[in-house]
């Protein structure tokens, strides 16, 4: 703050020289895709323990009042659940006959690694992005833990984000439902693809997201449908739960299909993610 | 030496309005949300910096606050920086106006400095990529945003205004002292 300078530099020109300064970054960031670099390094070290004591405070706060209330409602969910507990014992042995069974089949077709468990790390959401515009949210995992730049995110059995910056212990991860987010995915019914992007205005009204050029000629993809990365995207791992189609509109064309999906993850309440350290492999890396 | 110490404790104590408003924004107000939008307190306190002390702390306060929030979220290093030294510029300009004991300007003043941080990122970012219903954008996060923050300033204002009398006071001493 030049205040010392106060009388002397008229304050345009300092305008002038800040503004100057502001989009030479701006030209210097897009030209690059420098992001802060060591600075954002530097500023992670300041702020990223504020950020997780004032989450865990805050967490642990909203935790005890909720316990006080739920104490009546989990006595009573107790006894409902124990009786659905004996009824997945049975369907657990069933399943796991299937299971089985498939995985024979499977090593059968050589299709083992398909559809594998990803390796994944837990992380903690310790902070929201700025604006209410775009959803991004930091996590407490960093390159010491392994985490590299466009990894995927996923939280309560479905996509959830990918990672787009990353620091010594800490990395930024942009939400499925940003309003600038595309991902190449496919319908499971019919094994088509379309891209989802992620819609503010969607998010805002009905809790939906869209997708476009979907290319159900057959028409068979019905609301309800699930919706998972597709093995075509260059930066989603395949076969990652989306979410479920809520609309389907025929477009203009006659050829494709845009409408509206339901993502399973539920982004107004994320606390803990995790991520998936493998990186999808492509043939220009 | 006595001239640049009140100087410095202004930077510092600016430095640290900045951060623990950053932090505060980041980690407690983002859960808060009434309405689907959380409040920018950041902005209270750049368009706070305008008015009460002039265009050249209001930018540069606004550049500093901007560029943090850059580091952090900006998808385009500067682009806060940018916004919110414009917003600092702008509210110095009204400085002239601005009566301590009065609450009601100020707080429109953060109120129209929401709304205009919202008109900006929206054509910038949202109307370029096709998404024209302005009047949602406006009904359901500009103004709900705008609303919930001058609600918060009602609150910040009175501790704001009790620091910068405090830094005020020191920078008055120092200079009678030396002209």
């Amino acid at each position: 703050m030049p205040v010392r300078n106060k009388r002397n530099i008229p304050s345009r020109y300092i305008l002038f020289a800040l503004t100057t300064v502001a989009i030479l970054l701006l030209f210097f960031s897009y030209a690059t895709g420098f992001s802060g670099g060591v600075f954002e390094e530097a500023a992670a070290y300041i702020f990223v323990p504020m950020e997780k004591g004032i989450t865990f405070v805050s967490n642990a706060a909203a935790e005890s009042s909720k316990d006080r209330e739920a104490k009546v409602v989990l006595q009573k969910e107790n006894a409902e659940l124990q009786s659905q507990v004996e009824q997945l014992r049975e369907d657990n042995t069933q399943a796991k006959l299937e299971q089985d069974e498939l995985q024979r089949l499977r090593s059968l077709l050589e299709l083992k690694d398909t559809y594998s468990n990803y390796e994944t790390t837990g992380a903690h959401v310790i902070a929201r992005g700025e604006s209410n515009w775009f959803n991004t949210f930091t996590i407490d995992k960093g390159s010491a833990d392994g985490i590299e730049r466009s990894m995927n995110v996923i939280a309560n059995g479905g996509l959830c984000g990918i990672v787009t910056s990353v620091g010594k212990h800490s990395s930024t991860v942009r939400a499925l439902i940003d309003d600038t987010n595309n991902v190449s995915a496919m319908v499971v019914s019919t094994q088509d693809n379309c891209i989802v992007s992620g819609s503010l205005q969607g998010m805002t009204e009905e809790n939906t997201i869209t997708f476009a050029n979907l290319q159900d000629t057959d028409g068979k993809a019905a609301v309800g449908d699930p919706v998972v990365t597709s093995n075509i995207s260059s930066e989603y791992v395949p076969g990652l739960l989306i979410g479920y189609l809520t609309s389907i509109e025929a477009d203009s064309n006659n050829l494709t299909k845009s409408g509206t999906l339901t993502p399973v993850c539920d982004f107004r309440h994320l606390s803990e993610v995790l991520v998936i350290k493998q990186l999808k492999e492509t043939s220009d890396e | 030496m006595s001239k640049i110490r009140p100087i410095l404790r202004r930077i510092l104590i600016t430095a640290l309005l900045i951060i623990v408003l950053f932090v505060l924004q980041e980690s407690v107000f983002s859960r808060l949300k009434l309405g689907n939008v959380s409040p920018n307190i950041l902005l209270i306190l750049v368009s706070f910096a305008g008015f009460t002390r002039g265009r050249k702390e209001g930018m540069v306060v606004g550049f500093c606050s901007g560029l943090l929030v850059d580091l952090f979220f900006g998808s385009w290093f500067g682009m806060y920086a940018l916004i919110y030294m414009y917003i600092g510029f702008i509210n110095g300009l009204f400085r002239r106006l601005f009566f301590g004991d009065d609450m009601k300007l100020p707080l429109l003043f953060i109120g129209l400095s929401d709304v205009m941080y919202g008109f900006i990122i929206y054509f910038f970012l949202f109307f370029t990529r096709q998404r024209t219903d302005v009047l949602f954008f406006a009904n359901n996060i500009i103004l709900p945003e705008a609303v919930y923050t001058v609600a918060l300033g009602v609150i910040l204002y009175v501790p704001l205004l009790l620091i910068y009398n405090f830094l005020g006071k020191t920078d008055q001493r120092s200079t009678k002292s030396f002209v």
